[in-house]
């Protein structure tokens, strides 16, 4: 059964699919990870996302797989030189001060996700809030 | 001519600034000519270390073209992109740069006064989000 977690943000809560067939090994670092509770900050570098960083994921043993270096929008992205999980809500790209990277790719939001990917983008303006992610159980 | 000053505010933290008019003086005019400034800035998104606002209207969209121009916004520099779309601080690292990579702007002024005060509010921004600024000149 397809592995789901439950992201929280202000109050509204998404589910996103895990990429375990595409990213087996970087998604079994996360989801040994969960859960996490951190502060979500707007990117400064990368556009039109938000991240957490974890620090028990800065690991570059974990494989760049299902590599990505720009992210779509409901994307879930594991920079594992950080420890970086980073939450597009629109065009975004791995990158940092040294220029373009990879990425990642471990989960997609599912269902109706305006209000998630509003709720990702008011980091930008609002400033930085607190972020839920859990395992979904069932 | 003697340098020309502005004085920055955010969050009850005051700054001077010097005019770069030996690097820019179209610019750094055009810039003058806009003030005082009471707006709102925000953080960038793709450019690191700096906030920005946008100057709308007025004289900057004279300005079409670069002075000086310069990608890597050292920290406590003030710069603004021509035809008026963006005014920008740097409190630490910067390059620069769009969704479709690294693009150029020209340096206007620089902070002399308060400095590091000052750097350490528009750095807050990161995590506490928009704030209002007013600029005005100095002498």
């Amino acid at each position: 059964m397809a592995k789901l977690i439950e992201i929280t943000i202000d109050g509204e809560t998404t589910v996103a699919r895990l990429h375990e067939e595409a990213a087996p090994n970087a998604v079994a670092r996360f989801w040994e990870a969960l859960p996490i509770d951190e502060t979500l900050r707007h990117v400064r570098w990368s556009g039109m996302a938000s991240y957490v960083l974890v620090d028990s994921l800065r690991d570059e043993a974990i494989p760049l797989e299902n590599r990505v270096s720009f992210y779509q929008p409901g994307a879930i992205c594991l920079r594992p030189e950080h420890g970086e999980i980073a939450f597009s809500y629109g065009q975004a790209q791995a990158r940092d001060v040294r220029g373009n990277h990879w990425a990642a790719h471990i989960a997609t939001v599912e269902g109706d996700t305006a209000g998630y990917l509003k709720a990702i983008a008011r980091t930008k303006r609002g400033g930085a809030r607190a972020i839920t992610i859990k395992r979904r159980e069932g | 001519m003697s340098t020309r000053q502005i004085r920055l505010r955010v969050d009850g933290v005051e700054a001077v600034a010097k005019l770069r008019d030996d690097l820019s003086p179209r610019m750094a005019e055009a810039f003058w000519q806009t003030l005082p400034v009471e707006t709102s800035i925000s953080h960038a998104m793709w450019t690191g270390s700096a906030c920005y606002y946008y100057p709308g209207e007025g004289p900057f969209t004279e300005v079409e073209e670069l002075e000086y121009p310069v990608c890597s916004i050292y920290p406590g520099f003030v710069v603004a992109r021509p035809r008026g779309s963006e005014v920008m601080f740097s409190y630490g690292p910067t390059e620069y740069r769009w969704n479709i990579g690294t693009d150029y702007l020209t340096p206007i002024a620089q902070i002399t006064d308060n400095r590091e005060a000052f750097l350490a509010v528009l750095a807050r921004m990161h995590d506490e989000g928009d704030k209002s600024i007013s600029i005005e000149r100095a002498g």
